[in-house]
């Protein structure tokens, strides 16, 4: 049994819940590379947010979009929450799946679902808060139409 | 009581938008931590009687972004404690204002059984420079 299976068997309540979303709307693949490894040789826990970006940017990017140009705004990250469900290795494929939710007036959350495809275990469940923001004029803005016509 | 350690924020730190990638903010808390355990001989006390730790949870606030060429004040100190998990509040401070705040969650692993142990009074003991109590 994977090592972090038998600490999650032993530890089932982890600190931080993070809502799945109904369905996820995006999905993109990721290949652990030699520098994602930590001492561990294991993926390092900070490349989990890395992988999250990257799936962001690719959805964005699907859209023809960017964290800078997001629908006339841009995007900022307010907070994260990582759970740590098993370990990665070189060369196992991540898909990371990205949902939509909790979308309010300036702000909503993205959800990764990080599945090893190799390994065929859960590998992280992440969650950023984006707020929209405008650059120039330093201000917190709404969230596009189009972006939360897409959510729905 | 926390730890506290300075670094100073290189252009390298950063990403396509001028300011530390939030990534980068779990390196730099990452470094505060093992600076704060080395400095107490955490690592050594722990790696004797086979124990490791791993991270199995990370919450972190980002309140405003860090440039180049800042000085960064990291503060470390120990957060709850469960059955089976350990946490540590950690804050990234530019000229005394907060800019992210973290909640990193530990499970100490055996080495030898692969399971995770229960966390009793001698392994709080050696993070009594980090605590409060």
């Amino acid at each position: 049994m994977n090592l972090i299976w038998r600490i999650l068997k032993i530890c089932p309540m982890p600190r931080v819940k993070i809502k799945e979303p109904s369905s996820y709307v995006h999905q993109c693949e990721i290949k652990v590379r030699v520098t994602d490894l930590n001492y561990g040789n294991h993926l390092a826990n900070e490349k989990v947010l890395m992988y999250a970006q990257e799936a962001r940017v690719d959805f964005l990017d699907a859209h023809k979009m960017s964290e800078i140009d997001f629908w006339g705004t841009s995007l900022i990250q307010g907070d994260a929450a990582i759970t740590y469900k098993s370990e990665g290795f070189l060369g196992d494929i991540i898909i990371v799946e990205l949902g939509i939710d909790d979308v309010s007036n300036s702000s909503f959350d993205f959800v990764y679902k990080m599945t090893n495809k190799t390994k065929n275990t859960v590998l992280a469940i992440v969650k950023t808060r984006m707020v929209c923001f405008d650059y120039e004029e330093r201000k917190v803005t709404s969230v596009p139409k189009k972006f939360k016509a897409l959510s729905k | 009581m926390s730890h506290t350690c300075s670094k100073k924020v290189r252009g390298f730190h950063c990403d396509a938008y001028g300011h530390v990638n939030n990534a980068r903010y779990l390196e730099f808390l990452e470094e505060a931590r093992w600076t704060a355990f080395e400095e107490d001989k955490v690592v050594e006390a722990f790696d004797a009687i086979g124990l490791q730790f791993f991270v199995v949870n990370i919450t972190i606030r980002f309140k405003s972004p860090v440039l180049p060429e800042t000085t960064i004040d990291i503060t470390t100190s120990l957060g709850e404690t469960k059955r089976k998990t350990i946490s540590f509040i950690q804050e990234i401070h530019v000229d005394g204002n907060l800019s992210t705040s973290a909640e990193v969650t530990f499970v100490l692993f055996d080495k030898n059984t692969q399971r995770a142990v229960m966390i009793n009074e001698s392994h709080l003991a050696y993070f009594k420079n980090l605590s409060d109590a």
